[in-house]
């Protein structure tokens, strides 16, 4: 796990191949559009594949602010990472579809297990062979690929292994 | 408890947004709306001075406190000294847009809200006032 010293209002974590970004209270233009850029950068280098964006602690989501934010998954699935919003409190929802914004195809999950549950094919490495989701079609694995892989599912045990 | 009954907000800046959005939280708090209806008139009021700050550039929020008859509930008027709304009928159309927001969102204030009403007899800018009851 690391975190970015990005502005305070967001932080984001990096778990496997999947990124987090929690938002905090206020959301504010300024806010999106440099997190915008710093998580597109993220994905870019580090070769993020999911995204997963937890709006659990904002209050209140204007239209202009979904916008960006649907922007953003966009983005992100141009660069090949898959988002999934998480934690989007009720009245936001009823303010979201009474503000009749078109919403696109988001994926969405009421808590971040959830998520990182949907997720877990695409931003863990294939294992057994197996393609995981989207992330390996069409992939030829290679010798580089099987060493990855050894080292993921290393990786991975010794993560079970903490818990 | 009750503060004053009433508060102005003057909107000139984007983050004067966020500080409408918030008294909106605390008025509405304080009436008693349940934390969902809180959320649901604080978006509306975001809308409401997003509007103002997009299109009129300054402009203010007033938030009321309402009691009529033991019914208790909230007011909020945005006004501004814009450009106004040339043909309400189309603004209130959902996905018409004039500026390159998403559109005035109007139709969406107006199912946040209980009560919309525009006032069509003032000359200069926009005046929207809404209501929600408890």
């Amino acid at each position: 796990m690391e975190s970015t010293n990005i502005i305070s209002p967001m932080s984001m974590h990096m778990s496997m191949k999947c990124l987090v970004v929690s938002l905090g209270a206020a959301l504010d233009d300024q806010l999106l559009v440099q997190g915008q850029k710093s998580i597109l950068d993220k994905i870019y280098v580090d070769g993020v594949r999911g995204l997963i964006i937890d709006l659990s602690a904002v209050p209140v989501i204007d239209s202009l602010n979904m916008k960006m934010l649907c922007d953003m998954a966009s983005m992100a699935k141009l660069l090949g990472a898959t988002s999934i919003f998480t934690g989007l409190r009720p009245g936001v929802v009823s303010a979201l579809i009474d503000l009749d914004l078109d919403l696109g195809d988001i994926q969405t999950t009421v808590t971040l297990d959830d998520a990182l549950q949907t997720l877990r094919p695409i931003i863990t490495p294939n294992i057994d062979g197996e393609h995981g989701g989207e992330a390996g079609e069409g992939d030829v694995p290679t010798e580089d690929d099987e060493n990855l892989k050894e080292e993921a599912v290393l990786e991975e045990e010794a993560l079970y292994a903490q818990e | 408890m009750p503060r004053s009954n009433t508060t102005k907000i003057r909107i000139s800046k984007e983050v004067h947004i966020a500080k409408a959005v918030y008294e909106t939280h605390t008025f509405a708090a304080d009436i008693g709306f349940n934390v969902v209806k809180q959320n649901m008139i604080a978006t509306a009021v975001s809308e409401l001075a997003r509007n103002i700050f997009v299109y009129a550039l300054k402009g203010e929020i007033i938030i009321k406190k309402l009691d009529r008859e033991g019914m208790k509930g909230i007011q909020i008027t945005a006004q501004d000294e814009g450009g106004g709304i040339q043909d309400i009928g189309l603004a209130m159309k959902d996905n018409y847009s004039t500026g390159d927001t998403l559109g005035l969102g109007l139709p969406g204030v107006k199912r946040l809200m209980d009560e919309f009403s525009f006032d069509d007899k003032r000359k200069i800018g926009t005046k929207i006032t809404v209501k929600k009851w408890l």
